[in-house]
């Protein structure tokens, strides 16, 4: 530490270390702030792995022929025994692009491994395959007995060719997205040889995910090989996208998580089971025989992103060492500071201790204390009342100082409902704010009594008890996206593609209904997705209200009309 | 390193008024940022609060009553309708940067301006400071400000504080931009916010040699980026942190290193070389001066970038050395007795 560091002659301590270049470079770090940026440093790393809800893991893997690969995985945290899925990504396709995927289907609990194939040379790829299954068979957090494999247009044909040639290693479901099909040309073929294009080796379970104007691979040869495959006694299911095109934009991120969610589920009843190898030599593994118990149970316990970051430990924790250095400094200069001067303090003839203050250094004193007290008043008034619950007293307090000008109307309409019992007056403050800032950016305009009724209001069921508190985290996910629309109708589009990018949709008894729960939890089941779905879309200004189904419709402008549905809402 | 300085300080000044409505691509509200030759008004900004900071502290070095050009004897006159001159050119300057400083809406140039604005302040009060120790300060309301240094902070603080409370709904564009780094609803700032936490993360993950050049943007928008966010580019606006996620940590340490070393030690060396002088010498408060104007764009890395840009970087580098120039020049002049 050199706060005050007595004089010394830089030459005479840059003479005593000459030969050591390090150590000259290196001295500062017992500095004052060196330390107290270290230490700062070093606290936001711990915390922001704390924060990270995956581990990802960047490693090189060899083939039989001595070739490397590059590989990731990507884990969910805690790091444990879990279900894999090993992904191949399209022609063109590259590990770095995979990320959004591979996070997509980890958060569903699953290890997600990708692997950087050669993409001219199916073989190459064989042995790379090979390679990394070995690996997985060496890893304590690969349950080897539920594995997945999903291929993406040439990586699901190539996962395909090697599960029909090693039928003695399959995985426990083989997924492929906007895979080849069989071709109308190879068609006779496909017919005259039993099981045709290896299909014969398969014993499934297969799920066939395909874009209805692909325009690389037909969905005809798609659904001509599930026909097949059909035929053939393997269990298999096609989803059939509409309107996607080959790379399935814009309902990637859609597909990716349901298709997570798929794979948990199937595999899910996989570990129960025991493992798929067995059940797949008896047969005993369909597509429509997922264990209920096992699934419902697993995502009534879903450990979501966000329940993830919202568990994990403050940052101030970690910099408890920093502060503890800059107090630790504060009192060593104190101290030394004090020691032997006395300027500021003297004893006067008769002993008594004199301030050497002069009235103008007393006023300003007191300047600076009337100054503090007035900042701090003006500080509380502002900070704590939105804490508090939303009363008679606090509503004035909000009134006076906390509410604009331009606010007050929806303030005092939002106010006079009787739905604030045991609601903090935070709640309300920023629905009013938020409500009416968000007006103010949208491109499109709502009448008075529209916007109130429902944009404004918090109110989306009216039952008792109903959480109120969802505006903020959801405008604050869903307002950047529809910031460039100018229709509520291409709005509502996005914000529903959002959702469900964001939020699983099962069937399970005892999942969440409350919004804030919901979003916290990032599972629910129909309903609540429904109301979600209402609250998301009040929260980028569009109107929306439940209807007599307890389905979401929004206001266009001129009529109510059906909320989007979402390209997948459950499979 | 006045030629240097002065040069410098022309060219920013002749980049404050360059081509204004050329950079339309970039706006606060109604208002225009201001980019001048770049493409980018943080920039721009950075520029103009470096350009701002020498010019104040090369007028402060030329001040006639500070100099110690100031000598008197035959010439003298001269010599200080010279230093008047230099004065009034700089201060001129002054407000021609600060003008271009403003109008950047840049809250990281700003901030930055404010850092190596202190630097220098506090730089020339410990001078005077001293000299109030040894009996030959020239300025009566030092000695003020360091006995009554507490209470005057704490009623700055408050002014902020109440200002803040008092007018955080201005519609003075300004003002506004100032206080949107407060503002729970401006998503620029918690999207930078969101990009330190990533680059933190990959560093956690690749804490010893980095990803290599060019991975952590990528990198950041496939595998960290927060779902919440839609756009990943703001990981770019913090150098160190892409330098600790290309490099590691421990490239990131040496770099700290080193600037603490350029920064610091020099100053403290110079302060040391300085109590024996009976006056601020103008070489070592120019050097204090580049020194600042480095802080300034050491600050805007944090925020804005440009430690991998040409203009700024070169800048940075050259204000850096030069910062160590005038105190050489101190130490051998002390050596050579």
């Amino acid at each position: 530490m050199t706060m005050d560091e007595p004089q010394k002659n830089p030459q005479h301590t840059e003479n005593k270390f000459p030969f050591c270049a390090l150590c000259a470079f290196l001295r500062p770090v017992t500095d004052f702030v060196p330390v107290l940026a270290i230490l700062l440093f070093l606290g936001a790393l711990f915390w922001a792995r704390e924060q990270d809800p995956f581990s990802r893991n960047w490693f090189t893997l060899k083939t039989a022929d001595g070739n490397a690969f590059k590989c990731v995985s990507v884990l969910p945290k805690p790091v444990r025994q879990c279900p894999v899925i090993v992904y191949a990504h399209g022609s063109g396709g590259s590990l770095m692009n995979d990320g959004y995927d591979l996070r997509q289907m980890a958060e569903m609990g699953l290890a997600v491994v990708s692997l950087e194939y050669n993409q001219t040379n199916e073989v190459a790829f064989n042995a790379q395959l090979e390679a990394l299954r070995r690996y997985l068979g060496r890893q304590k957090w690969a349950d080897t007995n539920a594995v997945a494999w999903v291929g993406f247009s040439l990586g699901a044909n190539w996962l395909l060719d090697f599960a029909s040639q090693h039928p003695a290693q399959p995985p426990q479901l083989l997924v492929q997205l906007s895979g080849a099909g069989i071709p109308e040309a190879l068609l006779p073929q496909a017919l005259t040889q039993p099981g045709g294009e290896g299909v014969t080796n398969l014993h499934g379970p297969l799920l066939l995910i395909h874009g209805e104007q692909d325009g690389i691979f037909s969905v005809a040869d798609t659904e001509r090989f599930a026909a097949r495959l059909q035929t053939n006694g393997v269990p298999v299911e096609l989803k059939v996208m509409p309107g996607l095109p080959h790379g399935m934009e814009p309902e990637r991120g859609v597909i990716f998580r349901s298709l997570g969610e798929y794979c948990r589920s199937h595999l899910q009843s996989s570990r129960r089971r025991g493992g798929g190898a067995s059940s797949v030599a008896t047969g005993g593994s369909d597509l429509s025989h997922v264990d209920p118990a096992a699934t419902s149970e697993w995502w009534q316990n879903y450990q979501s992103v966000s329940r993830w970051q919202a568990g994990a430990p403050a940052l101030w924790l970690f910099w408890l060492p920093a502060a503890a250095w800059i107090i630790g400094g504060l009192v060593w200069k104190s101290r030394k500071a004090s020691a032997p001067s006395g300027q500021r303090w003297w004893r006067s003839s008769n002993g008594q201790l004199r301030n050497p203050c002069s009235r103008g250094e007393i006023a300003l004193r007191w300047l600076a204390v009337l100054l503090a007290a007035w900042a701090l008043a003006e500080t509380a008034l502002h900070l704590a009342p939105p804490h508090f619950s939303v009363s008679d007293r606090t509503l004035a307090l909000a009134r006076r100082y906390l509410v604009q000008s331009k606010e007050r109307a929806d303030f005092e309409t939002l106010a006079g409902r009787p739905i604030w019992q045991e609601q903090k007056l935070k709640t309300l403050l920023d629905h009013v704010e938020l409500a009416g800032y968000n007006r103010e950016l949208v491109n499109w305009q709502l009448d008075d009594q529209m916007y109130r009724d429902f944009v404004l209001s918090p109110v989306i069921t009216g039952k008792a008890h109903e959480q109120l508190s969802w505006r903020r985290p959801l405008w604050e996910e869903f307002y950047p996206r529809i910031r460039h629309e100018s229709a509520p109708e291409d709005a509502a589009t996005i914000v529903v593609r959002h959702l469900r990018e964001r939020l699983t949709v099962v069937a399970a008894p005892d999942l969440p209904r409350s919004i804030p729960d919901i979003w916290l939890k990032q599972i629910t089941d129909a309903a609540g997705f429904e109301i979600i779905y209402v609250a998301a879309l009040r929260s980028v200004g569009v109107p929306a209200r439940l209807d007599a189904k307890g389905h979401a419709e929004f206001w266009d402008g001129n009529k109510w009309q059906t909320a989007p549905a979402p390209s997948v809402l459950s499979w | 390193m006045a030629v240097v300085l002065a040069l410098f300080v022309l060219l920013l000044a002749m980049a404050s008024v360059w081509n204004m409505d050329a950079g339309r691509s970039f706006a606060y509200h109604t208002h225009v940022r201001w980019a001048g030759p770049w493409e980018n008004p943080n920039l721009f900004g950075l520029l103009m609060g470096t350009g701002v900071l020498l010019a104040v502290g090369t007028a402060a070095t030329f001040y006639p009553r500070f100099s110690i050009l100031c000598v008197p004897g035959a010439g003298a006159w001269r010599r200080r309708v010279a230093q008047s001159a230099i004065v009034i050119w700089c201060l001129l300057t002054v407000m021609l940067l600060g003008r271009g400083l403003l109008h950047s809406y840049s809250r990281g140039a700003w901030l930055a301006t404010g850092c190596g604005g202190m630097y220098l302040l506090w730089h020339w009060l410990g001078h005077e400071i001293s000299q109030i120790h040894e009996g030959r300060s020239r300025i009566s309301f030092i000695s003020q400000l360091t006995r009554n240094w507490f209470p005057l902070s704490v009623i700055l603080v408050c002014t902020f504080v109440l200002g803040f409370w008092h007018f955080r709904q201005t519609e003075w564009h300004p003002a506004h931009r100032a206080l949107s780094v407060v503002n729970p609803v401006d998503f620029s700032w918690r999207n930078r916010v969101a990009a330190w936490e990533g680059g933190v993360q990959i560093m956690a993950e690749h804490p010893w040699f980095g990803t290599g050049w060019n991975q952590p943007e990528p990198l950041y928008a496939n595998y960290y980026v927060p779902h919440k966010l839609n756009e990943s580019a703001a990981i770019e606006m913090n150098d160190y942190l892409m330098l600790g996620a290309t490099l590691g940590i421990p490239a990131l340490f040496c770099l700290g290193m080193y600037l603490w070393r350029s920064l610091v030690r020099s100053a403290e060396r110079g302060a040391r070389n300085e109590r024996r002088e009976t006056v601020l010498p103008s070489s070592t408060f120019l050097a204090t001066t580049c020194r600042a104007g480095a802080l300034v764009l050491l600050a805007g890395f944090w925020f804005d970038g440009g430690l991998f840009k040409v203009v700024t970087a070169s800048s940075f580098w050259i204000l850096l050395e030069l910062g160590n120039v005038g105190y050489r020049e101190l130490r051998e002049m002390h050596d050579n007795g």
